[in-house]
């Protein structure tokens, strides 16, 4: 398990070390930074004394040694949107938020599609079944924009029961998170249904059936504890879909002070290096759930040698 | 898929592994039915081109059994249709701004009339003509990512499972970073910094979504590349590249036309998001994501603004997985039983079926 868990992080550790790669080239190959940073009318003059206070007129190779080091050192660079801050404040500012919707929102999705999906798999192609598979399907195809406006005209605005949008209290949390969940939900409900028909059609199932245990207990004890695994699976993946960029969408909506607004508003006042912090801070946060989902995913089911 | 590479897979890239496998399994299924019959993948005997007519008529069967899936196609064929011929359909031009008719509601709210059935938006340009033309931009970027995305990860995964080597070990890797990396906020970071435009969106979604074609056409190659036809075709001095595309590509039809569906949904989405980001689509160009972001200044008095072009959306990529979900069902008997199973009335309509097919058999046997 140990070396197991220590071969895994080196992986992430990988993917990171890729992702700082390809935001770095990203950002110096496809523009000039100084584009971004100065104003339209700069004169050559202004532009190479820019570029070189900047450091942007060394080989590339070196650039990119400076900026790991930088990395390395935890120091990623200031803001040029709100100078004289580091990108790395604004960052931690912001990312307790976003982790708070997104926890909220996912723990919503896997909390209501465990007992949904486990119902619907109990008639397959009965009544039932077929309500509940069509609203997942419709709940899957939804964008998450489209469902938070939504929220907002019926809640928010016609009822009024709830804020339009912002940071605060619990009240304001409300609507972002079902937003978050809503498509998150249709899918993990599919997946929990898949799964559970595959456990309730298997042989342990029937032999459990047979001796005559209580169905609530094959049901809830022998088949979910199987289908478990699938489910964390996905709810892992899930999680890292939102971390990944659909918060940005919610954030949007709700104008949810998250990192993702603020790397909507980072492209707008054309900050790079605060929208690199943003991607860079992402992908470590993607990476870290990948990790522990996977370390689960090993203590769970321990089946699953490693070699 | 037993090589070293897959013993640790990072979590995302199992969920995708899973995705991707159902997809494959039936596939395997297929191959075992048809027993290393190679006429059954080319179609190019006079027996396969008669199976395939019946295939076919026996696919129009079952589309009218799952109203469900022939909602879906017919709601499809109707988009194509109208994206096509917009010019002709669309009672107005998308662009024309009318200042004195801004924010008329649809024609059965108060003040709304005919002349602009689903009402004006905030520069007064008629909101039914813009749903028609956006539905150009959707259409277009799905099958256009489709195109591309496919063509580049199959061509990736075919290398990476019939080379194998280093060649597989390279482009595995690449594919299991990339899974793991946040893709939509790449894909925003990219789209911001080449400047808004319909290419742009082919070019990151592209970036974005090749990745599980490779997987899979990867999984089916190591699946087939030892079987008998294969092997005879090597024996007999075919060039890697001929076995690859004449022998081993056919198997990956099924598979990827199951996928390709389900991607296409996921790119309208990832299209209406970006565009409704403000990264996407330019300014000017008509996108219904576009048309929801603008529609939201108005949320409080215009509602229709944000609903329906959210609708157009949602409707669209709704019958898309529902195709695919029939597609599905027809071309795994796993997941038939999952659909029927238990229920009595559905064991009865399922025996009918199969007397369907009996008969249908018997038709084929006397054509």
């Amino acid at each position: 398990m140990g070396a197991f868990i220590v071969r895994r992080i080196g992986q992430g550790l990988f993917v990171v070390f890729a992702a700082t790669v390809v935001v770095f080239l990203v950002t110096r190959l496809f523009t000039d930074p100084v584009d971004f940073i100065l104003p339209l009318e700069a004169t050559e003059a202004e532009r190479a004394a820019r570029e070189a206070e900047l450091g942007f007129d060394r080989p590339i190779i070196v650039q990119f040694g400076d900026y790991l080091t930088d990395v390395v050192r935890l120091d990623f660079g200031e803001s040029l949107w709100q100078p004289g801050r580091s990108t790395m404040e604004i960052v931690a500012q912001t990312l307790p938020k976003t982790l708070q919707l997104v926890a909220a929102g996912m723990t919503l999705a896997v909390v209501l599609a465990v007992p949904i999906g486990m119902i619907a798999a109990l008639r397959p192609g009965g009544i039932l079944d077929r309500a509940l598979v069509t609203l997942s399907l419709i709940g899957l195809s939804m964008p998450q924009f489209f469902v938070g406006l939504m929220l907002i005209i019926v809640f928010a605005v016609q009822l009024q029961w709830l804020p339009v949008g912002g940071y605060g209290g619990l009240d304001h949390l409300v609507l972002p998170a079902i937003a978050l969940a809503l498509p998150a939900l249709g899918r993990l409900t599919m997946v929990v249904r898949s799964a559970m028909i595959d456990e309730l059609n298997s042989q342990y199932v029937r032999a459990a059936k047979a001796k005559g245990m209580a169905r609530r207990l094959v049901v809830g004890k022998h088949a979910f504890r199987n289908a478990g695994v699938q489910v964390l699976t996905m709810s892992g993946w899930e999680i890292t879909r939102a971390l990944a960029g659909f918060t940005v969408v919610v954030e949007k909506v709700f104008a949810w002070p998250g990192f993702g607004l603020f790397a909507l508003e980072a492209i707008q006042r054309r900050d790079l290096f605060l929208l690199s912090t943003i991607v860079l801070v992402a992908s470590v946060l993607v990476v870290v759930v990948n990790v522990i989902v996977d370390i689960l995913y090993k203590w769970i089911d321990p089946r699953i040698t490693l070699s | 898929m037993t090589t070293e590479h897959d013993e640790v897979l990072p979590a995302g890239a199992r969920a995708a592994e899973e995705y991707s496998h159902d997809i494959v399994a039936h596939e395997l299924h297929d191959l075992e039915s048809v027993g290393g019959d190679e006429t059954a993948h080319t179609g190019l005997t006079h027996r396969g081109r008669a199976s395939r007519t019946v295939r076919f008529r026996g696919l129009l069967r079952e589309l009218w059994h799952d109203k469900a899936g022939l909602f879906g196609v017919c709601f499809l064929l109707l988009l194509v249709f109208v994206a096509v011929f917009a010019p002709l359909l669309a009672p107005h031009d998308p662009h024309q701004q009318s200042l004195t008719e801004r924010l008329l509601p649809p024609f059965w709210g108060d003040g709304g009339s005919w002349t602009y059935p689903l009402g004006t938006d905030g520069l007064g340009r008629d909101v039914l003509s813009r749903l028609m033309y956006g539905a150009r931009i959707s259409l277009f970027v799905g099958v256009a990512v489709v195109a591309v995305a496919g063509t580049f990860g199959v061509v990736m995964g075919l290398l990476a499972g019939y080379r194998g080597g280093r060649t597989d070990r390279i482009v595995m890797r690449t594919v299991d970073t990339q899974i793991a990396f946040p893709g939509l906020l790449i894909a925003i970071l990219l789209a911001s910094l080449i400047g808004p435009s319909v290419r742009t969106v082919i070019i990151v979604l592209s970036i974005n979504g090749w990745m599980i074609y490779a997987r899979m056409a990867r999984g089916v190659v190591l699946s087939v590349k030892e079987t008998a036809y294969v092997e005879a075709a090597e024996i007999i001095g075919c060039r890697p590249k001929r076995v690859m595309f004449k022998h081993i590509l056919p198997n990956l039809a099924a598979p990827l036309s199951t996928l390709a569906v389900l991607e296409f949904a996921r790119i309208v989405l990832a299209e209406a998001a970006l565009s409704y980001l403000g990264v996407g689509v330019k300014r000017t160009d008509i996108s219904w994501g576009l048309d929801v972001a603008n529609g939201q200044d108005f949320i409080f008095n215009s509602w229709w603004l944000v609903v329906m072009p959210g609708i157009a959306i949602s409707l669209t990529v709704l019958s898309v997985n529902l195709v695919a979900s029939w597609l599905r069902i027809v071309s795994d008997p796993s997941e038939r039983e999952k659909r029927f199973a238990a229920t009595q009335k559905l064991a009865k309509l399922a025996k009918k079926l199969q007397r369907q097919d009996v008969s249908a058999a018997r038709e084929t046997s006397r054509a």
